[in-house]
């Protein structure tokens, strides 16, 4: 089986079989012209409705993106709840602290990052299910500390109201979601394109090779947690000025951290455009059978993941029939 | 056939300008037992309401969705109600913090709002200047608030001085413990203990033995269904002698009843299927009639009593201009299954429905829940342990 | 010294509960070297088989105890059948999502048939207990205790005294291997996938007992499960026993000593996994 090879298995080339064409860039391009679009597009009485729709993909996009570039390192990581939580509480206390909205966003995410070093750096040595289960403890470390924490210090197991984002504009709220989606692809390309793809993918597929070749692992796995995380807090962010309110059960409940997971993995792995469209597909599918079947819409949707990794095993990016992995962005 | 085709023909005029009440409850995930019984009680009261000749002289529609008591599910669900269905009114909610979520919606459209459940002080924040905001379910310090009188009627009557708090350590168990600490020593109770657990993980051990340590009169739980048994268990296995074990979970255990653990376990509810109150019990009868059963969620009188007031609001207003609407509504005054309803100002909104009077204290007695307080509901004496 | 001892009491009759969930996960993850994140969702299948038995036949949990293994090991079988054995050679991640699609469609298949509702089974020993002085020790508890014991050493037979168990430990060290010197690896892969569900379900009835049946039981305890047999390390049965008892014990401990430490134990509990990884693989091992 070929798909061995994606990932564990040891001879795997390190390097992409064919050169990026400027066609391999088309598909994202067009998905982030019809995401900028969205909000202009003629759908009559469904627009606002949609627009809402269209607000969340976008941050799972951004989710399940962010995941992807941990996931390029070779750290497959239960913790994007974490980052995601930190940056929305980043966010809320910022705010809370007085400072101004635009500032209290970068510092959230960049505060999120440097947590994320901190685990990183920790969990250097671990690997695979070892890791997976260091940083799902580590999100419930997290989770259960913020609970504790008095009241007064960050809301406790109650919560904490967040001031509406861009003053509860729906249509300005959507275009800041797409601009961090677009940053966070732009991120994601520029790993791809510069010789930190090499580093990652040489780590993935055997921390022994990559020694060997010289690629300086600690460096590279610490950049690619901290690029991910802070990325994950921007969604933290959105999430909280979207929805006024956060809690510690909601934002770092495993739910957050599996989703990006079954997203990239659905759309398709190590890659840019995959892990965006995954995010766009399920949703729309989501809300599809939310709509036909209503009873039970979940058992479906269990049903379309069990289905789709049996059938899709390189997720809707092996669909590009003749595109072997290297050549995708 | 010729008068079905002109039933149709009618209905399908009819329905042009008939009154759409949008619903959104959590049909799915967590909060999925409260909302589908709010469901039932939604869909009893609208064949009522046709019954009688519907809303404005047409038959009322409902128009339902499922919050999948998540925020970010809520939110779009909300929208699609008030912009794509068009509903002329909002009703249902159960969860707070997704009630919190589409506050900002419900305030960017002006939304009418006739909402049930969200008993969580921050919700009263999100919706303080809302206009139209008609709140059903008593705000979680009305419940406390009854749950103090309660153990005074204790304290006097059966000198139960001790109290032993245990707490889930989510939102619901922990919003105010420590305003509930202070009051209860206000009130000149001992708190002897006061702790945390996790709900669902069935292990009350260390608990009930720091409990016996404290020796308390009344153990005092707030926390799921999900606790219920294990924790009657644990006080049993470890022989922990009690005044009262009261709790306050949304719903209880199925069965619970027939199992003998349940034995004087206390509780407080909004509402019991057994109450004697003529409303509930003609509720109870529909109820029966449409379904085939009996509920023991609240819920469904609740949202039963929302939709009929709503549909009463309307019609007394003559229109659905929101404005009017409200006004009426404020003047509601009738007997529910829960006692009498008005709306009345509450610490931050404007109208505020059931309140402190309104909770029922029971106790699993045989195999029932028996209302044992206030006194004047009281259909057996309460089993004190002491 | 009573509540001390009171303490550890506790904290071992939890741990029995873990111990027995984690055991069937240790099978699954050792053996088919899959890992599943539907295996709570055969604890909780069953939980409902036994809550349903005995609200619907009568019949007492303990004693539709086998019946509820096997019918459940026939699903676990189902299930190899349909879908774990289609990515057996696949990335571990797609593993992962194939599991957790699982996941979703069995609980929420529950939750679609059954409706969300907690439910209880009653007993006549549900809340029997042994006193020793002042000290108590829960029956049923104790019962998941021995059982635990009792199931991981079966266990540790089989893999080690019988044909079977050698067959799967050689599948499980070599899986090519194994199939050059004629072992059926499919079948044993069968086998041990169908084991690992029926002793979830085996957990499951216990947990019908002790606590409740609904649709999301399993997820409590599935979480827990893991960490625990990462902790152990991967395959290795006897140190289940051990990492149960030492997490259960130190929750017990956090609970009891800790002011408000009912919010604190799950902290204790995945701080301590956390810091065990991370010290051993500091120590070399992976």
């Amino acid at each position: 089986m070929s798909a061995r090879n994606v990932e564990g298995g040891t001879p795997v080339r390190t390097a992409p079989r064919r050169e990026i064409t400027p066609g391999a860039a088309l598909p994202l391009l067009g998905f982030l012209l019809l995401a900028a679009l969205f909000p202009f597009l003629p759908l009559g009485s469904r627009a606002e409705f949609l627009l809402q729709i269209a607000f969340f993909t976008l941050v799972a996009g951004i989710m399940a993106l962010s995941w992807d570039i941990l996931a390029r390192s070779g750290q497959v990581s239960l913790a994007h709840a974490a980052f995601y939580g930190l940056g929305a509480y980043g966010y809320a206390l910022l705010l809370k602290a007085g400072l101004p909205w635009l500032l209290a966003m970068p510092v959230a995410a960049l505060l999120a990052g440097g947590v994320s070093l901190i685990l990183g750096a920790v969990t250097m040595r671990l690997s695979g299910m070892y890791f997976a289960i260091a940083t799902l403890a580590f999100t419930e470390v997290v989770r259960t500390i913020i609970q504790n924490l008095p009241e007064s210090v960050a809301g406790g197991a109650t919560g904490l109201l967040v001031p509406a984002l861009l003053g509860g504009n729906s249509r300005a709220q959507y275009f800041l979601a797409w601009g961090l989606l677009a940053f966070t692809v732009l991120v994601s390309l520029a790993v791809r394109l510069t010789r930190l793809h090499f580093a990652f993918a040489a780590i993935r597929q055997g921390e022994e090779t990559a020694r060997v070749l010289g690629v300086s692992i600690v460096r590279f796995k610490l950049l690619a947690f901290f690029i991910s995380s802070s990325l994950a807090a921007l969604a933290g962010v959105l999430y909280a000025g979207k929805t006024f309110f956060i809690n510690p059960l909601e934002t770092f409940s495993l739910a957050n951290s599996i989703a990006p997971l079954t997203t990239s993995i659905f759309g398709g792995l190590y890659t840019t455009l995959g892990p965006v469209l995954g995010a766009g597909v399920l949703r729309v599918a989501e809300e599809l059978l939310h709509n036909s079947v209503k009873n039970g819409y979940l058992v479906v949707y269990g049903l379309v993941l069990m289905l789709s990794i049996l059938w899709l095993p390189r997720g809707l990016m092996g669909l590009r029939r003749g595109r072997k992995h290297g050549g995708d962005l | 056939m010729k008068t079905l085709l002109m039933t149709g023909v009618l209905l399908a005029l009819s329905g042009a300008g008939a009154v759409k009440v949008g619903v959104l409850l959590p049909l799915s995930g967590a909060g999925s037992v409260s909302g589908q019984a709010a469901k039932n009680g939604y869909q009893l009261a609208l064949d009522e309401i046709n019954k009688a000749g519907g809303v404005l002289g047409k038959p009322l529609e409902l128009e339902f969705a499922d919050d999948g008591s998540a925020p970010a599910k809520a939110v779009p669900e909300f929208v699609k109600l008030v912009t794509v269905e068009k509903v002329d009114f909002m009703a249902g909610g159960v969860s707070s913090a997704t009630s919190i979520a589409i506050s900002g919606p419900a305030k960017q459209y002006n939304t009418f709002m006739a909402w049930i459940g969200a008993a969580a002080v921050p919700v009263e924040d999100a919706f303080a200047d809302h206009p139209y905001f008609f709140h059903y379910h008593p705000w979680s310090y009305y419940n406390f608030e009854a749950i103090l009188g309660y153990f005074k009627y204790l304290k006097t009557y059966k000198k139960a001085k001790n109290i032993a708090i245990a707490y889930e350590d989510g939102p619901f168990g922990s919003a105010g413990i420590d305003a509930t600490v202070d009051a209860f020593k206000k009130a000149g109770f001992n708190v002897v203990m006061t702790e945390k657990f996790k709900t669902g993980s069935g292990n009350f051990g260390p608990l009930v033995s720091k409990a016996k340590a404290a020796k308390p009169d009344i153990l005092y739980w707030v926390g799921y269904d999900t606790d219920a048994l294990p924790l009657a268990t644990e006080i049993k296995q470890q022989n922990l002698q009690l005044g009262l074990l009261y709790g306050t979970p949304p719903s209880w255990p199925v069965g619970f009843e027939k199992n003998s653990l349940s034995d004087n376990v206390a509780g407080l509810s909004l509402w019991l299927s057994t109450s004697p109150n003529k409303d509930s019990r003609t509720f109870v009868a529909a109820y029966k009639k449409k379904y085939g059963t009996v509920t023991d969620e609240y819920f469904a009188p609740l949202a039963y009593v929302n939709l009929k007031t709503l549909a009463a609001a309307i019609n007394r207003a003559g229109t659905t201009d929101k404005a009017k609407v409200a006004a009426e509504m404020a003047k509601t005054n009738v007997s529910t299954p829960f006692g009498q309803l008005t709306f009345s100002p509450s610490l931050k909104t404007k109208y505020q429905g059931f309140k402190a009077g309104n909770w029922l204290h029971f106790q699993y007695l045989g195999d029932a829940r028996v209302p044992v307080f206030p006194i004047k509901f009281a259909q057996k004496p309460m089993v004190y342990g002491k | 010294m009573d509540l001390f001892v009171q303490t550890l009491v506790n904290g071992l009759l939890q741990s029995g509960l873990y111990a027995l969930v984690a055991s069937g996960l240790a099978l699954a993850v050792g053996v088919v070297g899959i890992v599943n994140f539907a295996h709570g969702e055969y604890l909780m299948i069953g939980a409902f088989l036994a809550w349903a038995g005995s609200a619907f036949l009568g019949v007492d949990p303990l004693l539709s105890l086998p019946v509820i293994a096997v019918a459940v090991f026939a699903i676990g079988a189902l299930t190899y059948r349909v879908s774990i054995r289609h990515v057996l050679l696949a990335p571990e991640l797609n593993q992962m999502l194939l599991t957790f699609g699982l996941g979703i469609l069995l609980q929420n298949l529950a939750l679609m048939l059954l409706g969300g509702n907690t439910r209880t089974v009653t007993t006549p020993y549900q809340a029997s207990s042994m006193q020793l002085g002042d000290l108590s020790v829960g029956g049923p508890k104790a019962l998941a205790f021995g059982l635990a014991a009792l199931l991981l050493g079966a266990l540790y037979v089989v893999l080690y005294r019988t044909t079977l168990g050698r067959q799967m430990r050689a599948v499980a060290q070599n899986r090519r291997g194994a199939q050059l010197i004629g072992i059926n690896v499919d079948r044993v892969y069968l086998i041990a996938f169908g084991v690992s569900c029926a002793l979830a379900a085996v957990a499951g009835v216990l947990v019908s007992v002790l606590l409740f049946a609904s649709p999301t039981v399993g997820l409590v305890f599935a979480l827990k499960a893991f960490a625990i047999i990462v902790m152990a390390g991967l395959g290795n049965l006897t140190g289940v026993l051990w990492a149960s008892v030492l997490l259960g014990v130190s929750e017990a401990l956090v609970q009891t000593y800790v002011p408000g430490g009912g919010g604190w134990s799950d902290a204790v509990f995945f701080l301590m996994i956390f810091g065990t990884l991370v010290l051993r693989s500091y120590r070399g091992a992976r």
